[in-house]
């Protein structure tokens, strides 16, 4: 019955109904809190003895590249803070890194401000990628026009859009490392931007956040409740509370559909790894046109 | 035949026009099997070994593994007694005095054996400077109830039992308590907004770090708490 009705289309018509129906795999892989973790934890820590370390993330991340055509590399911040590394050398290690290993972008955690906004610009102009940060408006603030809302991709057939969502420096930042920083409504300018993205015709919408995974008192903004009150984005990849998740959490969002949660812990110890199968089919107009 | 064939194009497009996506995803441990990307070993080389000349001097041994946590820990009671002990040395107050530092502030954990001065900076990796603050006495009311919703906090020379917080040194004749705590902590950080209270405040030069460095040095064999001081 099948075969019988593609009889009735032309053969260019055929091909091309055919090529779109081809199915493609995006492979996002994912890091958050890497924390200046360089090298792997020495032998003798109590808790991640000999794990983790910057050149086995890499060849990790190489070998899938080798197997997948289609690879987005993406930080969820606090990318500073944690070793000598980062005292010794303010950042510019991470970024050196970060950028051999071709991250596509990042977001700022609280973290990265720790040496001020000046410091972050200093270690920044050893970043290839950019940062992501749609509710810090840094207008009037050395960092202005050094960040921005989202970044468009085109893979796997698909139009991603990624942006940066950032906590509230206010009581966990000193004053001094932000500055004149205005911080933005975290939920109210996630589903702005989103929306914009939507608009603009994304098939994939991909928040990075900083907010945290969840809290107890669940009026504080965090990935679950972006997750619970947004309407266009499909993917939360989030960081600050450390969380070490098997697999990323599924919730509906305010369009009944699914926004998916995910983190991976901290310092590098794992590297997370989302596959998105997109079997993007043409519209009918389009197949007989 | 010609009815089916309709039904099957009118199902192929509404098929058609809807993008499908299915998304699986998991976390891929790096660890000891796995293998380095040579050029980024080379490349962070340099740097590491300008560390290590820096990072690797040994400061003292400790007996035990420390570790931080809630709600108190033996990595907490050691930094905030260390504090406590280096500031109040020389120092001779009518007032009593204790000392306060936050769970979250101290971000990694001392292994058995030789502790270096790499140790001390990832359990203090902050610019954080030692401060003063001197507090009216009904302040701790709300020092309390902040550890008793935070979980608990490292503290030195004060215990809380059944939620109930008693500082050394406090009779019915104080009026004021001193608290030696960080510049993090006193300018509102972590929501320690009670620090607003204080009456006089003096920022030493210190930074807790020096202190924890000092105080190791000094030990030489780290002076282990495992008291619950928080309760």
């Amino acid at each position: 019955m099948g075969s019988s009705s593609l009889l009735l289309l032309n053969s260019f018509q055929w091909t091309k109904q055919l090529q779109v129906l081809k199915e493609k795999k995006l492979v996002i892989l994912h890091t958050n809190d890497t924390h200046s973790q360089i090298d792997p934890f020495p032998a003798n820590h109590p808790k991640f003895p000999n794990k983790g370390g910057v050149a086995r993330r890499a060849k990790l991340i190489d070998d899938i590249r080798t197997q997948e055509e289609h690879v987005l590399l993406l930080d969820s911040g606090d990318i500073f803070q944690g070793t000598p590394y980062f005292n010794l050398f303010h950042g510019e290690l991470e970024m050196k890194l970060m950028s051999a290993m071709k991250y596509d972008a990042a977001t700022m955690g609280n973290h990265d401000f720790d040496i001020g906004l000046d410091g972050f610009l200093k270690a920044k102009q050893f970043a290839n990628f950019p940062f992501l940060c749609a509710n810090y408006d840094f207008s009037n603030t050395v960092l202005k026009e050094q960040t921005q809302a989202y970044k468009i991709f085109h893979k796997a057939g698909l139009k991603i859009g990624v942006f940066g969502i950032g906590i509230q420096l206010e009581g966990l930042v000193s004053a001094d490392n932000y500055g004149a920083t205005v911080y933005l409504d975290p939920i109210e300018t996630a589903n702005r931007t989103a929306k914009e993205l939507y608009e603009q015709g994304c098939d994939f919408i991909i928040c990075l956040s900083h907010l945290g995974y969840s809290y107890p008192d669940a009026k504080k903004p965090s990935d679950v409740r972006l997750a619970v009150e947004n309407s266009n984005i499909d993917l939360i990849l989030g960081g600050h509370t450390h969380t070490f998740m098997e697999a990323p959490s599924v919730h509906r969002n305010k369009q009944d559909k699914d926004t998916l949660v995910h983190q991976v812990g901290f310092a590098g110890l794992f590297l997370g790894k989302i596959e998105v199968s997109a079997r993007k089919v043409a519209c009918w107009k389009h197949a007989i046109e | 035949m010609f009815k089916h064939l309709i039904y099957f194009v009118i199902g192929a497009s509404l098929v058609a026009c809807s993008s499908h996506l299915n998304i699986s995803g998991a976390k891929v441990s790096i660890n000891v099997d796995s293998n380095e990307k040579q050029e980024i070993s080379s490349f962070i080389s340099p740097f590491k070994d300008s560390m290590d000349r820096a990072m690797n001097l040994i400061l003292a041994e400790s007996s035990i593994s420390m570790e931080v946590g809630r709600p108190s820990s033996i990595l907490g009671n050691w930094a905030s007694d260390a504090l406590f002990v280096n500031q109040t040395r020389t120092v001779k107050l009518s007032e009593p005095i204790f000392c306060l530092l936050n769970t979250g502030g101290l971000r990694s954990s001392i292994g058995k054996g030789p502790v270096t001065l790499g140790d001390i900076f990832r359990i203090m990796p902050f610019e954080n400077s030692v401060v003063w603050l001197r507090m009216p006495l009904a302040s701790l009311d709300k020092i309390q109830s902040y550890l008793q919703q935070s979980g608990g906090e490292p503290i030195s020379n004060a215990l809380m039992i059944n939620g109930k917080l008693t500082v050394n040194g406090v009779s019915e004749n104080t009026k004021y308590i001193w608290v030696i705590t960080t510049d993090y902590l006193a300018n509102g950080g972590d929501r320690m907004d009670f620090f607003q209270d204080a009456v006089e405040r003096s920022d030493k030069k210190t930074l807790l770090r020096d202190v924890f460095i000092e105080e190791a040095k000094t030990q030489k064999n780290l002076i282990v708490s495992s008291e619950n001081r928080i309760q």
